[in-house]
């Protein structure tokens, strides 16, 4: 019987050698939230902040300046926040602008954004708002209501995702 | 193995071999030869007996000790007999595959552990961690909501909200062990 013994053993030893490794796939790196961005949405957050400070000190001039410093923060690739910041800073940067009188300018600031957009949100929504008020004071009033129904549109599209 | 004389009585398996073999002798000394399938050593013993029983009576005589031998082969049951009293080969042919069995399967179980040992293991199935989804990057749209006409340039606001929600997911990635 000792060779049906050493079969035995021989079958149980291979069978235990050949469990497959356990792996633990973690959720893409970009797809969790990390220093980086963290630490874009705070510098974009404090930029904010200092325009909100001179905002009040009626300083646009520079209000407008650490507003354009938030487009230039760099974010990580792909990262949902960061486009939704850079176009929120955006419709901010085209009212201050359009504030200032500079309807040129600001409508720069917005058609930039917008060819940027890869998806629609409420930040571009909001982007084609300020775009409508850009248009409606540089006399395209055809122009403004396009950015305004565009807005509409897309308010309404997610709207009844999110809140079905 | 010896019987004595009297050790036991025949039994009737014994009784109805022996007369067997008795007919078999009784067939030779008539002129018939031995049938075919018998082994050889039982054809030896055969072919002894009728000469002995030729001899009878013509003052040829056995020694004791070899009658003995030779009624208690020719009385000793075999495992497997034909019909006719032939014995085959059967007995003989299980024992060797009996010996050879365990051999063969040991063989075979160390070719199955050969291949198994040598296929390259199979492709571990990865398990998704469960990241909750506050630690996901993601749109800040559910957050935001809508945006009013009157809130368009109330960017610091929203991303005051947006961060304060973000670095919570942070803090349960670094300090809550959510991966």
């Amino acid at each position: 019987m000792r060779p049906l013994w050493l079969a035995v053993l021989l079958l149980a030893a291979v069978a235990c050698s050949q469990d497959a490794p356990s792996v633990t796939k973690l959720a893409e790196p970009e797809q969790v939230i990390d220093e980086r961005l963290m630490i874009c949405l705070n510098r974009a957050k404090n930029h904010h902040h200092i325009a909100d400070v001179y905002v009040s000190d009626g300083n646009v001039d520079k209000a407008i300046a650490e507003v354009r410093k938030v487009l230039t923060v760099a974010c990580p690739a792909g990262a949902p926040e960061a486009q939704d910041v850079q176009l929120d800073a955006r419709a901010r940067l085209a009212k201050l602008l359009l504030g200032r009188g500079g309807a040129d300018d600001a409508l720069q600031v917005v058609d930039e954004g917008i060819a940027a957009a890869t998806r629609d949100s409420f930040f571009l929504a909001n982007l084609y708002t300020v775009r409508g008020e850009v248009m409606e004071a540089l006399g395209r009033k055809h122009e403004a209501i396009e950015a305004y129904e565009r807005s509409n549109e897309i308010n309404l599209a997610l709207q009844r995702e999110l809140y079905p | 193995m010896t019987r004595d004389d009297d050790d036991l009585e025949l039994t009737p398996e014994e009784r109805a071999r022996a007369q067997a073999f008795g007919e078999l002798v009784d067939d030779m000394l008539r002129g018939r030869s031995a049938p075919p399938a018998l082994p050889a050593e039982e054809r030896a013993l055969l072919e002894m007996a009728t000469v002995v029983r030729a001899t009878e009576g013509k003052g040829f005589h056995l020694p004791d000790s070899r009658r003995d031998a030779m009624i208690d082969s020719a009385l000793r049951p075999e495992p497997a007999q034909t019909a006719g009293g032939a014995v085959s080969s059967l007995h003989d042919r299980r024992s060797k595959l009996a010996r050879r069995l365990p051999w063969a399967l040991t063989a075979i179980a160390a070719a199955a552990a050969v291949i198994l040992a040598l296929r390259p293991p199979p492709a571990p199935e990865p398990q998704v961690a469960r990241v909750p989804a506050r630690a996901l990057s993601r749109p800040a749209d559910p957050l935001v909501g809508r945006i009013a006409p009157a809130d368009a340039d109330r960017a610091s606001a929203r991303l005051d909200a947006i961060y304060a929600d973000r670095m919570t997911g942070y803090r349960s990635v670094r300090l809550g062990g959510a991966q």
